[in-house]
């Protein structure tokens, strides 16, 4: 792992801590956003899995009916330690024991009741999506961000369709009636 | 005789439309071959027939390969062009001294069977079509998104320019525009729309970018204008 990729995570980690104890959803909302410039120019797993952990747990957050449940807690402790845990592993370089933390997070969601465990599952499952809409917007191929995050590209392709990626000034290539053109000669229509 | 090669993006944006018939109306029209790569395969059929939510559309896709409508493209030595052409994509753009990835494989086969059987390529997404049309709009995108400077590799762009010739593009927007010079929606011009031709087109390429296709506003009104409806 390069040393930058390593600083900004041990940052956003704990960074995230900070914010899940204050119950500041916003703040870890600006956490994954900050994290993917760096996921989309380095393209290493582990930041990209944080990216979109931090989404993920924003979005699991802001849902205060999540908390009624009898395993939330589970769900909340394990992930206060488990990111604890993550940061300081990453900042003594043992990388074996922040994947194994990060895991933990996505391995206690079986433990979880039916309901909360859904509700979570998908949260991080739309979020690989989102976060992936993000790495294409900077960039990034629709399939090598699909490779990337391990998504489907035919999500991704819905997902995007509905943001305003396709509107920016530098997508305008060729004039329409030129490329019509091409298409029309195709059919012998021109 | 030019063919037609397609991206997986220009398939999904079809099929998740409900337009994989007009494709087929298109094909009896067309004296060229509709080709896809064993990469584009991969995306379109093998992937979607293991999930639940677009297995259907892969099984269209799956009968338009058994009819012929679409042709797989098998060629073993295509493997080294294209992995050389990926390494060269990806070695473009440089972020803070690292080159950024901009592609992925599947991308590039179908590119450089687009290049050696000299057919024109169908492609919906966005990044691919800037690179070979214009790499420093590309950049400036890269440069605007990363807020940090990006440095070209010459060397690169230019081998890239070279590989690629003179490559042309189009999207699922201008082919179902064409679909519809041709008359192939004209079973939709009821008496319940108001302006029936236009509310077609306008509908056709709305339903493509909403569904992935890298088409602005801007774009689907002047194709609509040129259509002159």
């Amino acid at each position: 792992m390069k040393p930058e990729v390593k600083g900004e995570i041990v940052d956003v980690l704990k960074n995230s801590l900070d914010a899940i104890r204050d119950d500041n959803i916003k703040k870890l909302r600006d956490l994954s956003n900050k994290i993917i410039n760096s996921s989309s120019l380095f393209q290493d797993e582990d930041i990209i899995t944080v990216a979109v952990m931090t989404y993920s747990l924003s979005k699991i957050y802001e849902r205060s009916d999540y908390r009624k449940y009898p395993s939330w807690n589970l769900f909340n402790e394990t992930t206060i330690n488990s990111i604890k845990g993550a940061s300081f592993a990453l900042q003594n370089n043992n990388i074996d024991a922040f994947e194994k933390n990060i895991k933990n997070i996505l391995d206690v969601i079986d433990e979880l009741d039916n309901k909360l465990k859904n509700y979570i599952k998908d949260a991080f499952y739309n979020s690989q999506i989102a976060r992936g809409s993000r790495l294409h917007e900077h960039g990034i191929s629709l399939g090598r961000t699909a490779e990337l995050l391990g998504i489907n590209q035919w999500e991704l392709s819905d997902y995007i369709g509905r943001t305003g990626i396709a509107e920016v000034v530098e997508g305008m290539t060729m004039k329409e009636d030129r490329r019509l053109k091409i298409a029309r000669g195709l059919f012998g229509n021109d | 005789m030019t063919d037609l090669v397609f991206d997986s993006s220009a398939l999904i944006s079809l099929a998740t439309n409900s337009l994989l018939p007009k494709l087929e109306e298109l094909k009896s029209k067309f004296n060229g071959k509709f080709l896809i790569t064993e990469s584009v395969k991969k995306e379109i059929l093998d992937h979607p027939l293991h999930s639940n939510k677009f297995k259907f559309e892969a099984i269209m896709i799956s009968n338009l390969l058994q009819q012929n409508i679409l042709k797989l493209f098998t060629n073993l030595n295509m493997e080294k062009k294209s992995m050389r052409l990926l390494d060269l994509c990806n070695n473009i753009f440089i972020a803070r001294g690292n080159p950024v990835k901009i592609l992925d494989r599947a991308e590039v086969e179908a590119l450089v069977l687009s290049i050696t059987s000299n057919a024109v390529y169908a492609v919906d997404e966005r990044t691919i079509r800037l690179l070979v049309e214009d790499p420093r709009k590309l950049s400036q995108l890269l440069e605007r998104k990363f807020d940090t400077k990006i440095i070209i590799d010459q060397k690169n762009l230019a081998a890239f320019k070279s590989e690629i010739k003179d490559v042309q593009i189009i999207r699922s927007a201008e082919l179902m525009a064409v679909a519809f010079e041709l008359g192939l929606f004209k079973e939709y011009e009821t008496k319940y729309l108001e302006n029936p031709r236009r509310e077609i087109l306008e509908g056709i390429l709305w339903g493509l970018r909403l569904r992935g296709c890298a088409i602005s506003t801007e774009e689907i009104y002047d194709i609509i204008k040129l259509e002159g409806v």
